[in-house]
């Protein structure tokens, strides 16, 4: 039945719809709500049950993604995505950071991630919190955003060099702090 | 670092998916195990990854949004049968459905009888929402209740009676507010859930059951459903909701005597 599917998978829903909406709780509710009842709608078109938690993860993605694109009224950029010899080029040139973050308590970072992923462009916060958030694969998500693997993991890897970035800011300031 | 970095990185990451052992690929981990600065990406790429993953907080939808979603879910289940049959169908489909949402009512506030599985996600939702708040002031009890819900509930004043707190409670699969009184040796608890369909004429009806030793009185006043239960007599309660009734429309704040235009039409169930 629709409803217990939807139940078992709630609070990951809304946790990533909330992350989508960049922490807006209310523009959250309004996401999910939409994106169930389009859920509700095709749900006879899902076969295997098992492939339930990604059937509805990748109507809300797109749910959300359709909303944002209708929002800027154009199509996403292509261009805001590499080819593959930009995306060599972008993953050849990556330097280890020069701030760890290990310096930095759990809590810390905790306190910091949400904020950091709702600071991402769309696509590249839909892209981090589906695979490192939610611990989907790069083919899973490749279909749930309707895009080539390819972009799905260069979106990834900016997305988390930018995360990497923010983070970095408070491990700099802690380890300042430390060495006054 | 050389050229092949870029090329052998975008090959074996992000690594979770199993890759063909194509000529190329095979070639990019044999780049990667001679590579110190690729097996250094990666290394950084999976401790961001894990980081993200560790440290990202799981959240909770609120019960209000739980309820919200599947009431709407539950009206689109009804919704598309009805528009597909035509017009002197959908009279009779909606006369039917009000029949059933009228009997439904009844059952669920008058007779309850929770259906087993839904008493599942009742009980879920209500571990959720929490044991609630322990206060003597009325004005605390009802600032808990309007940060969790929908709607604003005025905490009535009983004479010689004293709120004890207020809590959260699952009506026929809603959510509404509860404040918990001591009047004397009873304890009086003050229910206000969304009432279903259109609201009745402006006059109130006050409704009256017995169940397990405890009297109920219930009225609907706009969209909200009240009711108060205690081990008291009708009559009490009863009077008890005529001084809530009367500090709703702001007409006695002591809640002392009665000075409604019209008393309200009681009649026992």
């Amino acid at each position: 039945m629709f409803e217990e599917l939807l139940a078992e998978h709630l609070d990951a829903l809304y946790g990533t719809a909330l992350r989508l909406c960049r922490g807006s709780a209310p523009d959250a509710e309004d996401l999910l709500q939409d994106a169930s009842l389009r859920a509700f709608g095709a749900f006879h078109s899902l076969r295997d049950p098992g492939a339930g938690r990604s059937w509805l993860f990748t109507i809300l993605t797109r749910t959300h993604l359709n909303r944002v694109r209708s929002h800027t009224r154009r199509r996403e950029t292509p261009e805001a995505d590499m080819d593959a010899a930009a995306f060599e080029e972008a993953l050849a040139s990556w330097s280890r950071p020069a701030t760890p973050l290990d310096v930095l308590e759990s809590r810390q970072i905790s306190e910091r991630i949400a904020t950091a992923i709702d600071n991402l462009p769309p696509e590249l916060s839909a892209t981090v919190t589906l695979m490192d958030v939610e611990g989907f694969h790069q083919r899973e998500v490749a279909v749930m955003l309707d895009l080539p693997e390819g972009t799905v993991a260069s979106r990834l890897f900016r997305a988390r060099r930018l995360l990497r970035e923010q983070l970095a800011v408070p491990a700099a300031e802690f380890l300042s702090r430390r060495s006054r | 670092m050389s050229s092949h970095c870029g090329r052998a990185r975008r090959l074996l990451w992000p690594d979770d998916n199993p890759r063909e052992a194509t000529a190329e690929v095979v070639g990019a981990q044999a780049h990667v195990a001679e590579c110190a600065t690729c097996q250094d990406f990666l290394r950084e790429m999976d401790a961001t990854g894990s980081l993200v993953r560790g440290a990202a907080p799981r959240v909770t939808a609120p019960p209000c949004a739980r309820e919200r979603l599947f009431r709407s879910v539950a009206r689109a289940r009804i919704g598309p049968s009805v528009e597909r049959r035509g017009p002197r169908w959908g009279i009779l489909a909606m006369a039917a459905c009000l029949l059933v949402a009228v009997g439904v009512w009844r059952f669920t506030v008058w007779n309850p009888k929770p259906d087993p599985i839904a008493a599942f996600a009742d009980d879920h939702l209500r571990a959720a929402s929490g044991p609630g708040v322990r206060t003597t002031e009325a004005s605390t009890a009802a600032g808990w209740l309007r940060e969790r819900l929908p709607f604003a509930i005025q905490v009535p004043r009983f004479p010689s009676g004293q709120v004890e707190g207020a809590r959260l409670c699952l009506m026929a699969g809603m959510h509404g507010g509860v404040v918990e009184y001591r009047l004397g040796d009873h304890e009086l608890s003050y229910f206000v859930v969304p009432a279903e369909g259109k609201a009745p004429g402006s006059a109130v009806d006050i409704r009256s059951a017995a169940r397990a030793g405890f009297r109920v009185v219930a009225w609907r006043e706009g969209d909200l459903m009240h009711a108060l239960v205690a081990d008291l007599p009708e009559a009490t309660l009863r009077e008890l909701a005529r001084i809530c009734i009367e500090q709703s429309m702001g007409v006695s704040p002591a809640g002392t005597g009665s000075t409604l235009p019209a008393r309200p039409r009681l009649f026992t169930m």
